[in-house]
């Protein structure tokens, strides 16, 4: 009888523990929207530095400018590559629609063709000029999809003194899966200033693909910015390093940095 | 040589260049950014009748910018050596006008200045002046609208248009209006036209679409005969024969829109004959044309399509019976490029020409259709790059394949190896140098 009375009360103690465990972790949906409602200004300037670092250790850094603004619920970025020699004065302009069935417009300029060429935004799964980044992630920046992703949550940790929760993405179906490049990703997002600081990859066939982590996290203009974006790639041994500085959300920035003359023209 | 008159141009020029440089330095606000680049590249023929090295070109470019807060100022400088057959002078002497000569330094090297404009943006004007390139349209290696600048064919179409584009004097005003539409004004004093390959080179134009066959002539010699190419009737350097171009460009609801208009010298000349015993002469000539056009490009999930069409009037064109007719000309282009596979393009364009109101028996067909095909791949983080690139004429049953591999070795030096092989029947704009198949090295190094 003690013994029937010791393994009812065990697997009520279980039960319990789980249920409380599951109360305590938050709806990953209401998660991500803390992250993507996080304020990251009307519009930012900032320098950035991209550094590519093959696996025999061939390093090619490209000193860029880049721009981002909203017009409304559209965002527009801009790109101008300043160095090497070899490919300054390329510059990239995507503006990028919150109608979700309206496609991103998106153009290149290649100073070799002297001309502006439209591109398509639907290979936003291809990395994006050599690095390691995709165009999605580019122009994601540090938001989470809602519309290609089923989120939950998994668990609540807490590392070297950041309180995370992280969350499993799953594409929400292959179609998705296969235009991003990715079968699931699980992103560790910081609880008190709800900006991703580690996110993981997996490709389409469920191997691990590559990390992105996030650091030198400062308050600028009272807006949370990372300042070091490095993306460690395990299949192809190669990572990317994007480094920002004189990061301002407060510069007037002229609508005419988002055209194609100024894509052709340069800075 | 280098002739006392170039030498004097490149003296003013240094000292123009000099002095803006110390003008600039003494005011300290300017920015100063240079980029050489040194290029080299063999061409070895790959038919077993011909000459076996095509091409041995050697090339020094500085580009050099000054930029302040009110203006930036570009030259460019190229110093080109050409080992070759190409840089023979019979008739590209005389297709530079007097303001956009090249210097000679040797038989087989000229001295350039390719590129010198200022570029002043003025509120809502963006004012660009001087020596430029100017780029229309959204066909690939197809020139419709593209017409704006004249092109070097001494490596026929298989250069960079980036290289072999002849830039030229100009005024470029671009007024952008608050929904961002931009109306461009182009004034063009500079009448400098085509630059074809001379007499006996690798790339000397032979076709009867182009040049005067003298079968196709009442000419019947008995003996030696002279061929005299006259010197090109190119339109003199005078107000009057500026070229004049407008467009107007829009973005809306995801479509790139463009109205063109260009009042221009057709840059090809029409060839004509005249004979006198024993003697044949060639004559260059070249007309003006009325062009009106336009482009649109869009995107449709992962394709997008472009396309652009030109009217273009008074255009002229020998018969069989060697008279001259003149007749307008459509000329559309279809283009769809398809992004759905991962790092690569595969494209597409169908390209049409029709003569209209044109007599019979013209040496070029009345409708003329060419259709490209281009498959391009990235690896290694956009390291290395393939392409082939396949171009059909469809009257014809002549084209080309152009395979080529790229690799940027580092930032600073580039490698490629390209093919180029060619059919087709004589008389094609493509057959006639069906013979001149090749493979071709090539780096360069930037610093």
């Amino acid at each position: 009888m003690k013994i029937y009375l010791f393994i009812s009360l065990f697997i009520s103690t279980l039960v319990c523990s789980f249920t409380l465990q599951a109360n305590t972790l938050i709806d990953a949906n209401w998660i991500v929207q803390q992250v993507n409602s996080r304020d990251e200004g009307e519009a930012v300037s900032r320098q950035l530095t991209m550094t590519m670092i093959d696996r025999s250790g061939k390093k090619r850094v490209r000193e860029t400018q880049a721009f981002r603004k909203y017009f409304g619920d559209e965002k527009r970025t801009a790109i101008f590559y300043e160095t090497p020699k070899n490919i300054k004065d390329t510059a990239f302009l995507t503006y990028d629609y919150a109608n979700k069935n309206k496609d991103d417009d998106q153009w290149l300029y290649l100073p070799a063709m002297r001309r502006v060429r439209r591109i398509s935004a639907a290979d936003r799964g291809d990395y994006f000029l050599g690095t390691d980044f995709t165009y999605e992630e580019i122009k994601l920046e540090t938001k989470i999809s809602v519309d290609d992703y089923n989120h939950r949550t998994l668990k609540s940790k807490y590392i070297e003194g950041i309180d995370y929760y992280v969350i499993e993405s799953v594409p929400k179906n292959s179609h998705v899966a296969k235009e991003l490049g990715y079968s699931k990703l699980e992103s560790y997002i910081d609880k008190n200033i709800w900006i991703t600081r580690k996110a993981i990859y997996w490709d389409t066939k469920g191997n691990l693909l590559k990390t992105i982590t996030f650091t030198d996290i400062r308050l600028i203009q009272n807006i949370w910015t990372a300042h070091q974006i490095k993306v460690v790639n395990y299949k192809t041994e190669h990572t990317t390093e994007f480094i920002f500085k004189n990061v301002n959300y407060d510069q007037v920035i002229s609508n005419k940095i988002f055209t194609q003359q100024t894509l052709k023209r340069g800075l | 040589m280098l002739s006392a008159v170039n030498f004097n141009r490149a003296v003013l020029f240094i000292c123009g260049l000099s002095a803006t440089n110390l003008f600039c330095a003494i005011n300290g606000y300017a920015q100063i950014n240079t980029t050489h680049k040194m290029r080299s590249e063999i061409a070895i023929a790959t038919k077993n009748n011909e000459k076996r090295v095509q091409l041995f070109s050697n090339s020094l470019s500085s580009d050099i910018t000054y930029q302040t807060d009110d203006f930036t100022l570009t030259s460019i400088i190229n110093l080109n050596s050409q080992f070759s057959d190409g840089m023979q002078a019979i008739f590209q002497d005389k297709t530079y006008s007097a303001f956009n000569t090249t210097t000679n330094l040797a038989n087989h090297s000229e001295l350039t200045l390719r590129e010198l404009y200022i570029e002043i943006p003025l509120d809502q004007y963006f004012l660009t002046l001087g020596k430029q390139q100017v780029v229309w349209g959204k066909a690939d290696g197809i020139k419709i609208l593209d017409v704006v600048n004249p092109q070097s064919f001494n490596e026929f179409i298989f250069d960079e248009f980036e290289q072999s584009r002849i830039p030229l004097w100009m005024l470029n005003v671009e007024f952008s209006f608050e929904n961002n539409d931009v109306l461009q004004l182009l004034w063009i004093p500079d009448t400098t036209v085509h630059r074809l390959a001379p007499q006996n080179a690798s790339f000397t134009v032979t076709t009867s679409r182009i040049v005067p066959q003298l079968a196709d002539t009442p000419f019947s010699p008995t003996g030696d005969i002279n061929v005299i190419q006259n010197p090109n009737n190119r339109p003199s350097t005078h107000v009057k024969n500026a070229d004049i171009g407008l467009r107007w460009t829009r973005f809306i609801n995801g479509w790139d829109l463009s109205l063109n208009y260009l009042y221009h010298f057709v840059d090809l000349p029409l060839f004509n004959t005249s004979y006198s015993p024993q003697r044949l002469n060639i004559n260059a000539e070249y007309f003006r044309s009325h062009l009106l056009g336009g482009s649109v490009a869009t995107t449709f999930k992962e394709i997008t399509l472009r396309s652009e069409m030109a009217y273009q009037t008074h255009i002229k064109q020998r018969n069989l019976h060697n008279q001259i007719s003149q007749y307008n000309e459509l000329t559309y282009l279809l283009g769809i490029d398809y992004f759905g596979f991962n790092n690569t393009l595969v494209s597409a364009q169908f390209m049409q020409n029709h003569a209209i109101n044109t007599q019979p028996n013209l040496t070029k067909p009345t409708t003329d259709t060419h259709v490209t095909f281009l498959i391009r791949n990235k690896f290694w983080h956009d390291t290395l790059t393939s392409e082939l690139l396949v171009v059909k004429n469809i009257d014809d049953h002549d084209g080309f394949i152009n395979a080529s591999l790229i690799h940027d070795y580092n930032d600073n030096l580039k490698i490629w190896l390209t093919t180029d092989i060619i059919w087709g029947k004589a008389e094609g704009l493509y057959g006639q140098f069906k013979q001149k198949d090749r493979i071709k090295f090539g780096f360069e190094i930037s610093f």
